[in-house]
C-alpha cells in the first residue's frame, strides 16, 4: 500500500524546521519530494519506489535526488510526464532493482552495522527469553534445617539438660539483657583486665559475685549435667514463654520480630535463629573466673575447683548446637579455665592438694574440643539459604530466582547490613538486580553445583578436624582444601553464593589447634605438678609421670612426638617445637624475628620465618615475669 | 531494437563506461546520450539505469557527487574513475574480440546477418 506523501504545511516552527533542515534535510526524502514541484502522481511513483525499498533513510535521499532530477530533466527537455512515468518502469521492479544494487555495493563497515544490529537484536531476544524464565522462578522451601539444628539437642532425658535449671534463674536475673552489667569485674571501667584481689576495683568485682551468687550456684549445678537442651526456635514468638523470658528479658514476645521478620524475609529461616544465650557463657565463665580468685583469697580450694569444673561444663554446653560460632565460643570458655589453672598453680602452687590437682587433670583430658566444631549446622545453614533462593526442579538441581537475589541483599540478612555489606538496598541496586539478574543468573552455580560442593567440602572439614595437626599435614585433604580456595577465589563471582557462607575453615582449624594445644600443654603440667608435690622434685622424664601421673604423655601438635618440659630458676615450663619443628629448648618463639604472645602461635607446615618454641605453660604472658595472669 | 535483457547486463555498464569516458554526465543526460549515439540500441529505463549506476559506483567504476543544476535543483553527476577507464579498456579488448570472433563466425557481416549462412562459403 502506497503511503501517502503528506502535503507541505506551514512551519510552527521556521526557525527550529530551517535549522533541522539544513543539518538532517538530507535525510528527509520525504520532503524531497513533497518540494520538488513534480506532479502528484510522479511523486506517487517516486515515493513508492523508495518506500518499498529496504535501505537506510541516508540511501533513500540519495536514490530522491537521481529519480526527482530524472523527471525534472525529462520534462525540461521538452518529455511529457506521461512518456517519463511510461519509460519509469515498474515500480515494485525498479525498487527491487535499486534496492539489491545498493545493498550489494555497501561499504563493509555498513554491512557490518546491520549484521552487529542483526546480532544484537538477536541477543536481546534471546536475553528477553531469559528474563522472563528468571522472573517466573521461585523457590520452593521443602526441608526443615532447624529441626535438623535441634536433633542433638532433645534427644536426651530431660534429667541430662541444663537448661530447666538456668530458665528461670536466668529470667529472673535478666542474664541476657543487655543491662546486665559485668562492668565492675574489670578494671579501667570495665575497659581492662578481669579484676584481682589487691585492685582498687576488687571489693565492687566481689560485690556483683556476691549479688549473683544463685546464678552462679545455677552454673554450678547445670555445668554438670552432659547437655544444654535448650530447643530454638527461628521465631522467638515460637517459644515457651518461660524459656522466651530467659532469652529476651524485658522484651514482650507478642510484639518480638527478629530482623527478617522486619524485613518479610524467610521468617523461618535457619539462619534467622537468633543465638542470644551463647555468648552468655562467656559472661558466665568470666564471673567463675572472678569467683575463682574470690576463692583462692579465702582459701575455699573445693569452691575454686568446682568453678573450674563449671567453667569446662559450660564450655561444653554453649558448643552444643552445631554452628561454629557456638564451637568458638566453646573454645573462648574454656581459655578461661585455662587461665584459671595456670593462674593459680603458678601463684600458689600449693593452693590445690594432690587430690584436686588430679580432679582438675581429669576434667581436662575429657574435654573434647574437636566435637566442639562441627560443619553440619554450617552446611545445614548453607543448604536451607540455597532452598531459599534457587528452584527445585526435583532432581535437586535449580536456578536461582529474584528472590534468591533478594534475599542475599538484603540488610536484614545475618543482621550486619546484608551479605554484601551495603546498608540498605538503593532503588538504583533493586532495579539492576531486575535487569540483569537473568545473567546473574546465568553466570553462577547452579543449586546443584552449589550443594554438591558444599557437601563435599564440608564433610571434608569434619573429617580434617578430627586429625591432629602433624597429622593433617600429611593429609590428602590438605591438597583439596588449597583446591577449593583456589576455585572459589578464581571464579568468585560463580561462587558467589558459597564466598558469601562459606566459613573460614583454616582460621576454625587453627583456634582448634590452638586449643587442644593448650589443653595438652596444661594436662602435662598438671601431671609435672603432681609429680613434684608427691616427690618434693621435678620429674627428670617423661617415664616418671607416665602411667602413674598421666595414662600417656600428652603429644606435641606439631610433629606427633612428646611435649617438652623443662625447669628454670624453679619455675616449670612445657612446650611445643613450634613452627620450625625444632627443639629450640624452650625459647620462646618469634616470626621473622619478633617475639609473638604465646597465644598467637600459628599453624602451617614448617617456615624458617618462625623460630623458637611454642610455650604451652605457663602461657599467660605476665606469668613468665611475675606470676600475675592477664586476661 | 531492443536489447535482450541478458544482452543489456553485459554490454550495458560497457556502454555507459564509454559515454562517462568523455565528461561528467547526470542520470537523463545519461539516458539520452546513450539513446542518441547508440542510435536507439541502448534505450535504458530509469528502472535499469540507476541500478547500474550504483552497481558501478559500488565497485569503484564510477564515482558520483551532488551539484545544483541550473534551475537550482539538485542532480547527482557521474564520471569514470581511473579503476574505471582500465576496466573500461578491458571491456573494450573483449567486446573486440566478441565482434571478430562473431564476425568470423558470419554472424555479423555487413550488417546483413542474414547472408551469413553459407554466402561466403
Amino acid at each position: 500500500m502506497t503511503r501517502q506523501v503528506e502535503p507541505a504545511v506551514e512551519s510552527l516552527f521556521p526557525t527550529l524546521d530551517s535549522f533541522w533542515q539544513r543539518c538532517f534535510g538530507r535525510l528527509h526524502w520525504e520532503s524531497q519530494v513533497r518540494t520538488s514541484n513534480l506532479p502528484a502522481e510522479v511523486q506517487q511513483i517516486i515515493a513508492s519506489v523508495l518506500q518499498k525499498t529496504k535501505l537506510f533513510r541516508f540511501e533513500k535521499s540519495e536514490v530522491a535526488i537521481d529519480l526527482i532530477a530524472h523527471f525534472q530533466d525529462g520534462h525540461l527537455n521538452g518529455v511529457p510526464y506521461s512518456d517519463l512515468i511510461h519509460e519509469f518502469g515498474n515500480p515494485n521492479v525498479t525498487a527491487q532493482l535499486i534496492q539489491n544494487s545498493k545493498l550489494r555495493n555497501r561499504p563493509m563497515w555498513m554491512k557490518s552495522i546491520k549484521i552487529f544490529g542483526m546480532l544484537f537484536g538477536a541477543v536481546v531476544a534471546c536475553y528477553l527469553c531469559l528474563f522472563f524464565y528468571f522472573h517466573v522462578g521461585k523457590p520452593n522451601v521443602s526441608f526443615d534445617y532447624i529441626t535438623e539444628l535441634n536433633s542433638r539437642s532433645v534427644a536426651f532425658d530431660e534429667s541430662e539438660k541444663a537448661w530447666p535449671i538456668y530458665r528461670d534463674i536466668w529470667a529472673e536475673s535478666e542474664f541476657c539483657s543487655p543491662k546486665f552489667d559485668l562492668t565492675n569485674l574489670f578494671t579501667e571501667q570495665g575497659q581492662g583486665r578481669m579484676a584481682a584481689p589487691g585492685d582498687e576495683c576488687w571489693p565492687a568485682a566481689v560485690a556483683v559475685i556476691n549479688q549473683y551468687k544463685d546464678l552462679l550456684h545455677s552454673f554450678r549445678e547445670g555445668a554438670k549435667l552432659p547437655r544444654l537442651g535448650l530447643e530454638l526456635k527461628s521465631n522467638p514468638k515460637d517459644y515457651d514463654p518461660r524459656d522466651f523470658a530467659a532469652l529476651f528479658p524485658g522484651q514482650d514476645q507478642a510484639d518480638f520480630e527478629t530482623n527478617l521478620q522486619k524485613a518479610g524475609i524467610a521468617e523461618d529461616a535457619l539462619f534467622g535463629v537468633l543465638l542470644p544465650h551463647v555468648s552468655k557463657f562467656r559472661d558466665a565463665a568470666r564471673m567463675l573466673k572472678v569467683d575463682i580468685r574470690h576463692a583462692v583469697e579465702l582459701g575455699d580450694t573445693e569452691r575454686a575447683v568446682e568453678d573450674i569444673e563449671t567453667i569446662f561444663g559450660l564450655a561444653q554446653q554453649a558448643s552444643e548446637s552445631p554452628c561454629l560460632v557456638c564451637g568458638l565460643v566453646g573454645f573462648a570458655v574454656s581459655g578461661l579455665g585455662f587461665d584459671s589453672i595456670e593462674e593459680v598453680i603458678t601463684s600458689d602452687p600449693d593452693f590445690f592438694a594432690g587430690s584436686d590437682l588430679s580432679r582438675i587433670q581429669a576434667t581436662v583430658e575429657n574435654l573434647q574440643p574437636r566435637d566442639w566444631i562441627d560443619y553440619s549446622g554450617e552446611k545445614a545453614s548453607i543448604k536451607d539459604l540455597i532452598q531459599r533462593c534457587y528452584t527445585d526442579n526435583g532432581d535437586g538441581d535449580g536456578r536461582l530466582t529474584p528472590a534468591g537475589l533478594d534475599l542475599l541483599n538484603s540488610p536484614a540478612l545475618i543482621g550486619t547490613g546484608g551479605l554484601n555489606g551495603d546498608d540498605e538496598l538503593s532503588a538504583y541496586r533493586q532495579t539492576a538486580e531486575k535487569v540483569f539478574g537473568p545473567a546473574i543468573m546465568m553466570a553462577s552455580a547452579s543449586r546443584k553445583e552449589l550443594t554438591s560442593k558444599a557437601d563435599y567440602y564440608l564433610d571434608l572439614y569434619n573429617t580434617d578436624k578430627n586429625l591432629p595437626f602433624w597429622a593433617s599435614l600429611t593429609s590428602p585433604s590438605r591438597d583439596e582444601f588449597e583446591r577449593l580456595e583456589k576455585d572459589l577465589t578464581e571464579n568468585a563471582t560463580y561462587y558467589f553464593v558459597l564466598n558469601k557462607m562459606f566459613p573460614a575453615a583454616q582460621t576454625i582449624r587453627i583456634a582448634l589447634d590452638r586449643v587442644v594445644g593448650r589443653q595438652e600443654g596444661i594436662v602435662a603440667a598438671l601431671a609435672i605438678h603432681r609429680f613434684y608435690q608427691a616427690n618434693g622434685s621435678w620429674p627428670e622424664s617423661v617415664d616418671d609421670i607416665a602411667p602413674e601421673f598421666v595414662a600417656e604423655f600428652p603429644q606435641d601438635p606439631f610433629d606427633g612426638s612428646l611435649l617438652k618440659f623443662k625447669y628454670d630458676d624453679d619455675a616449670m615450663f612445657v612446650y611445643s617445637i613450634g613452627r620450625n619443628f625444632e627443639d629450640d629448648g624452650g625459647e620462646d618463639h618469634a616470626e621473622n624475628g619478633i617475639p609473638m604472645p604465646r597465644s598467637q602461635i600459628q599453624f602451617g607446615p614448617k617456615s624458617d620465618k618462625f623460630t623458637g618454641d611454642w610455650i604451652l605453660w605457663p602461657q599467660l604472658e605476665e606469668n613468665a615475669l611475675s606470676g600475675r595472669a592477664i586476661d | 531494437m531492443k536489447l535482450e535483457r541478458e544482452l543489456m547486463r553485459g554490454a550495458g555498464p560497457t556502454a555507459v563506461m564509454q559515454l562517462l569516458a568523455s565528461g561528467e554526465m547526470y542520470g537523463y543526460e545519461i539516458v539520452e546520450s546513450l539513446s542518441k549515439k547508440s542510435k536507439g540500441v541502448f534505450e535504458l529505463g530509469q528502472s535499469t539505469l540507476y541500478p547500474m549506476l550504483y552497481n558501478l559506483e559500488g565497485k569503484g567504476i564510477v564515482s558520483s557527487r551532488q551539484k545544483a543544476g541550473p534551475n537550482g535543483r539538485m542532480r547527482r553527476y557521474y564520471k569514470l574513475t581511473s579503476k574505471g577507464k582500465k576496466k573500461l579498456e578491458t571491456d573494450r579488448a573483449q567486446w573486440v574480440a566478441v565482434v571478430k570472433g562473431l564476425g568470423a563466425l558470419g554472424v555479423t557481416r555487413d550488417g546483413n546477418p542474414g547472408l551469413a549462412w553459407g554466402a561466403n562459403g
